[in-house]
């Protein structure tokens, strides 16, 4: 008894409050009993944390015969680890502090097993992130604050691009998504046409604060954003930051919105010379019975010390047909972006505009750049949009029992003759090729100083040598898919080809001769065979061609302009050794030669084992 | 012996580890914060950039184990992203807290590691001299940051040690005697100069019954001897009895509470034996049952030799710049510490004990610079505290008058007057509302006096804080943010100049005229109580420089989560 009265006596001693101004005498302060050890009450505990991620080791070991100058005679390469940002070891923890709150961190272990115990990398992939969500009869509000989070406004102004979704899929990415068999991922991307990908796909990675309102009245709902896109990003304590929003109004399955986004850095340390881009546009959806209209149209500009900040349109507008009409979807898609508008956080590319440059020196690092240095005039995958040019683009889908075929076609044109440049790329070492330069991304690389590298690819410049006119692109791209069994397993074949043409005009029709400035043809041919049903064997066959006329640059001593040809062949098996556990492990051959230039030229073979465990 | 018991008083720690049996359970916060501000002043500036951004997004997660029923260890890490590094740029890692804790023989609770320790007013506790009115509103928010970051609650040091406590209970004459016991590490010796120096101590509390109260204190900063290449260690003892006695009659409540007590600070090669000096502090309480009326009337004579570094420190050493525009116009003068700093940026703030006499501001407050410790004082105070029925009004305001009680450079003695308040109106008790409508208002005022023929010795100095805050709940949780703060101080001071070992050596003159505006408002949600966001925006004006004024417009958006 004299324990619980006691007990009693000290648990309502310890719970008096006590002014923190004690600065105010408060007699409270000199209580005997307020001193020691706190606290003296119990404090708030959370019992769950989730943590989640997954475990990826990328081991690679090239054997060139044959290769660039720039690597000199050593010819046998071990890369442990994958390109950068893609850690060994990702968990996502995530916490719920309360019902309709939540915060989540990732952290990433790395280590380059360089036979070194103390050499590892740790950090944050995305960052330090807190959300929260808050329902009324008004509508559903959320908050996002921290660090990145995946997010879209709409395709022009917040998104990436998501193609028509003709690529291989030999190769796997380091996001891709556990699926429930090996065989899966292949057997999605024929019954689907497209990959199951992960959260981020289409979105855009910000940094800063979003608040958006959904199921609001009348079938509204909106979304601002204020912070960083990674093109905002650095650690320069001068404002560098974009804002961004949307009001978009629904009627049933169509919807109408209204899109801006605005981008200011300054280019000095003293905040007063102005840097960056505004973009508003329209975003729609109108469908009626069989066809649909859809789009977004708009205006943007550029603003620099040194740029007039003239505004441009930017349109791009699908009509789309159903089957019932066409017997098989069709889509007339038209576009058409000023060389005025810029907006690296959009779906195309920066072509026309070269960035302020006069404070940020030195090498790139991620998000150090309000804009990034153009393209020149690219030689791009159909869907994938670039400013300064117009075109049209047809696509269909066909199906014939297990025979699946998607067809592109694109003919497109600058709006303004700037660049005597074309960027191009190689479809059948791409990825292998990239993997030459370790860790970085170097630019101007190769034995003729003209191959950049970029995250998991590289693009190579060809110059003109006629006058800078406003170039033609075509490309006509075709993808085959089908199923069939083999000695009774399941077995999946995939092609993908695509033939394009840069010429000095537009043209309706592609220039597959020396016409063209550029010839560019690639044909990749992939099988996957269901050995056991946790075995796949896949096997990969590239063949790229690219041509340049006499009014590109030649080489000096052969005096001929490009001539390239690569091959590619590739085995490898997918084994799913358990639940979301695969060990991939292949084999490739390569060969490139350009028969113009006489330094350019590799051979070798690359294999690469990559184990992957979700959790 | 039969008749003593001896009970654990840390029953309710004890429980707390169990609880639910779970092994591993969270603690922490989040918080996010990004901001935007424009800076502009009087004079031409083409050198200090007009914009500035920033921000950071951090977690603190703590993960208390309990490897048993009675112990439980938590270790917090801090992970934190700068606002514009992506993709693992910007990222730190840190340990922000590790300790053990637990319950021996349910007999004796200890803990070792980080603590959060005080004992008296006088002897070990962190006193908040600096932000002399009540926050309230915008202010409050930022407040919590800052004592979040610096771990400022309860008028506890954030220390590195270990702790124990247990007490003793009896049926007769003496109902409990408790026995606090620390010991912290200041700083590592660097094998060189440098002694290891360590603060210890304790109180015995002897709790006669609920009417009287005892205790008797004990702290000692000092140096371990042979730690390092220096034979001049260093101890600082302060000893003190601290009581508090309360008569509960029906209607009213009759109290008498303080602390009084010695000190003796010296290094062990000086041969003038260092400083000693006695404080006294004493008050009567009354306090009207009914009405809830709170008055106390007191006398206080801290020496001026009287030293106690574990209720002297500050939190914040005026010393330091500022991280936020350090320095501006084209001749980048400094620009000192404002309040607007104060409340701004945490970092400006340690829960380091410090050895020595610490900088502080005499606009800010010149009469208690180190809390009702502070050394040199003696004279009466009185305060009050009342409310209505309905709490819809609530009135507190303690006011000082003080003198020192040695002149500093003279004879002459400088005089204080201080009064700080706080009125809060609780409009939805007045008018029955059901959303929360709160209205604050803080005000100090300080005076100092010098007068003297001598031109020299003459000193008047003057300061005015005024914080009006409102808080208003538009809709459910919703609530619109208005401050305004005002100080204002103008006047003379000789501030002393003192060498290492805090002896008076010269004095520089100050003389301070200025004022500081700062409106701010914005909104604030709440998702739960601690977990919350705001937006506000501020606009800040400052005058104190002879210099150049200057002003700054800022925007913020707060994410903040306690869990």
């Amino acid at each position: 008894m004299r324990n619980k009265k006691s007990t009693f006596v000290f648990l309502v001693l310890c719970l008096v409050s006590i002014n923190s101004k004690a600065q105010l005498n408060d007699s409270s302060a000199f209580v005997p009993k307020n001193s020691g050890l706190y606290p003296k009450k119990m404090e708030a505990i959370m019992n769950t944390i989730s943590v989640s991620g997954y475990y990826r080791f990328l081991g690679c070991y090239t054997q060139m015969k044959d290769q660039y100058p720039e690597f000199g005679d050593v010819k046998n390469r071990v890369f442990l680890g994958d390109d950068s940002n893609i850690p060994q070891l990702m968990l996502t923890i995530g916490g719920r502090p309360s019902k309709t709150t939540s915060f989540s961190t990732d952290l990433y272990l790395w280590t380059p097993m360089s036979g070194s115990q103390t050499d590892y990398v740790k950090g944050l992939n995305l960052g330090v992130n807190l959300t929260g969500t808050h329902s009324t009869k008004y509508g559903t509000f959320s908050v996002r604050t921290g660090g990145i989070h995946w997010y879209t406004i709409s395709p022009f102004t917040f998104a990436s691009n998501t193609g028509y979704n003709r690529f291989s899929v030999y190769e796997r990415n380091p996001w891709d998504p556990a699926m429930k068999t090996v065989y899966d991922r292949y057997h999605k991307f024929y019954s689907d046409g497209a990959l199951t990908q992960d959260t981020r796909w289409g979105q855009q990675a910000f940094q800063g604060f979003i608040l958006d309102g959904v199921r609001l009245p009348k079938q509204f709902s909106f979304a601002y954003m204020y912070g960083k896109s990674q093109f905002n990003g650095g650690a320069l304590p001068t404002p560098n930051a974009l804002m961004a929003g949307k009001i978009k109004k629904e009627f049933k399955n169509n919807f109408v919105s209204i899109n801006g986004i605005s981008s200011k850095t300054y280019t000095d340390s003293l905040a007063r010379l102005a840097l960056g881009y505004n973009l508003v546009t329209t975003e729609f959806k109108f469908a009626w019975k069989e066809m649909q209209l859809l789009g977004e149209v708009g205006t943007g500009n550029y603003f620099s010390p040194t740029a007039t900040g003239k505004w441009g349109e930017a349109m791009d507008i699908k009509l789309q047909f159903s089957k019932e009409w066409t017997h098989f979807p069709l889509e007339v898609r038209y576009f058409q972006i000023s060389p005025n508008v810029i907006n690296n956080n959009g779906v195309f590319w920066n072509s026309s505009i070269q960035e302020y440059n006069d404070n940020f020196t030195g090498e790139a690092t991620p998000g150090s750049q309000t804009s990034l240095i153009p393209f020149a005039s690219s030689l791009v995958s159909i869907g994938q949009m670039t400013n300064n040019r117009r075109g049209v683009i047809l696509n269909m889908d066909m199906a014939v029992k297990k025979h699946k075929l998607t067809i592109g076609y694109s003919a497109a044109s600058e709006l303004v003759a700037l660049s005597d440049k074309i960027t191009y790329g190689h479809p059948a070492n791409n990825l292998a090729l990239s993997r030459f330069w370790r860790w970085g991304f170097p630019a101007g690389v190769g034995p003729y100083g003209n191959v950049n590298k970029i995250y998991r690819g590289v693009y190579e410049t060809v110059q003109i040598t006629d006058s800078i006119t406003a170039k033609g692109f075509n490309s006509l791209e075709i993808s085959y898919k089908t199923e069939f069994k083999l000695f009774g397993k399941d077995m999946l074949v995939f092609y993908l080809g695509g033939m394009h043409s840069v010429q000095s005009k537009f043209s309706p029709l592609p220039k597959y001769s020396k016409a063209a400035y550029l010839q560019s043809y690639n044909n990749q041919l992939e099988f996957y065979y269901l050995l056991f049903p946790k075995v796949i064997l896949s096997n990969y066959f590239g063949y790229d061609r690219i041509i340049a006329n006499n009014q590109t640059v030649l080489d000096i001593v052969s005096n001929k302009a490009k001539n390239q040809e690569g091959f590619s062949y590739a085995i490898g098996l997918d084994l799913q050794l358990a639940k979301n556990t695969g060990l991939y492990i292949k084999h490739r051959w390569m060969k490139y030669q350009d028969y113009s230039f006489s330094l350019d030229h590799y051979k070798g073979t690359e294999t690469t084992v990559e184990l992957k465990i979700y959790f | 012996m039969k008749n003593i018991l001896t009970v654990i008083i840390t029953l309710i720690a004890v429980s707390s580890f169990s609880q639910e049996d779970k092994k591993v359970q969270y603690v922490g916060g989040a918080r996010s914060i990004i901001s935007n501000a424009d800076f502009s002043s009087d004079q031409e500036d083409t050198v200090t950039s007009r914009k500035n951004s920033g921000g950071y997004a951090l977690i603190d997660l703590g993960f208390k184990i309990n490897p048993n029923a009675s112990t439980e260890i938590l270790g917090m890490v801090r992970i934190k992203n700068a606002f514009g590094g992506f993709w693992g740029s910007g990222v730190t890692f840190d340990v922000r807290q590790l300790y053990v804790k637990g319950v021996v023989k349910n007999a004796l609770r200890y803990q070792i590691g980080n603590i959060d320790y005080k004992l008296t007013p006088y002897t070990f506790y962190n006193h908040n001299a600096d932000l002399l009115v009540q926050s309230s509103s915008v202010l409050k928010i930022k407040e919590e940051v800052l004592n979040y970051e610096s771990f400022y609650k309860n008028n506890t040091w954030r220390q590195q040690g270990a702790a124990i406590d247990f007490a003793f209970q009896f049926p007769k004459v003496v109902d409990e005697i408790k026995v606090n016991a620390f010991i912290t590490r200041l700083n590592p010796s660097n094998l060189g100069n440098i002694l290891e120096r360590l603060y210890g101590g304790g109180n015995v509390i002897f709790t006669q019954s609920k009417y009287l109260t005892l205790g008797f204190n004990h702290v000692s900063i000092f140096d371990l001897k042979n730690t390092a290449l220096n034979d001049n260690a260093y101890r600082n003892n302060v000893s003190s009895v601290s009581y508090k006695a309360t008569l509960d009659l029906k209607k009213n409540i009759f109290g008498i509470s303080g602390e009084s007590g010695i000190s003796s600070s010296a290094l062990s090669l000086d041969t003038s034996g260092g400083l000693k000096d006695y404080f006294i502090n004493i008050q009567a309480n009354f306090q009207n049952k009914k009405s809830g009326l709170k008055v106390h009337l007191g006398y206080m004579d801290n020496g001026a030799d009287f030293r106690s570094f574990g209720a002297q420190s500050k939190r914040v050493d005026f010393n330091q710049l500022n991280n936020f525009y350090e320095r501006y116009t084209n001749d980048q003068i400094i620009r000192p510490l404002s309040n607007y700093d104060l409340y701004n940026d945490p970092t400006l703030y340690s829960n380091s004990i410090t050895t020595g006499i610490m900088a502080y501001n005499p606009a800010v407050n010149n009469v208690l610079p180190y809390g009702i410790a502070t050394f040199n004082r003696r004279g009466l105070f009185a305060g009050l505290t009342v409310s209505n029925k309905q709490k819809s009004v609530k009135f507190d305001a303690n006011y000082y008058r003080l003198g020192e009680v040695r002149g500093q450079g003279t004879i002459k003695l400088r005089s204080f007057n201080s009064i700080n308040s706080t009125v809060e109106f609780n409009f939805s008790n007045i008018f029955n509302w059901k959303k929360e409508q709160k209205l604050t208002a803080g005000f100090a005022f300080q005076d100092t006096k010098r007068t003297s023929d001598l031109a020299f010795e003459q000193i008047a100095l003057k300061s005015t804080t005024l914080n009006l805050g409102l808080e208003m709940e538009l809709v459910e949780d919703l609530y619109l943010l208005a401050n305004s703060y005002y100080f204002k101080s103008k006047g003379n001071e000789l501030m002393p100049v003192r060498n290492s070992e805090g002896e008076i050596i010269n004095f520089t003159p100050l003389n301070i005229s200025g004022e500081e505006l700062c409106l701010a408002g914005g909104l604030k949600y709440n998702f739960t109580p601690s977990i919350y966001l705001a937006a506000i925006y501020e606009s800040n004006t400052n005058s104190f420089s002879s210099v150049s004024s200057y002003r700054y417009n800022q925007f913020y958006i707060y994410y903040i989560m306690k869990f």
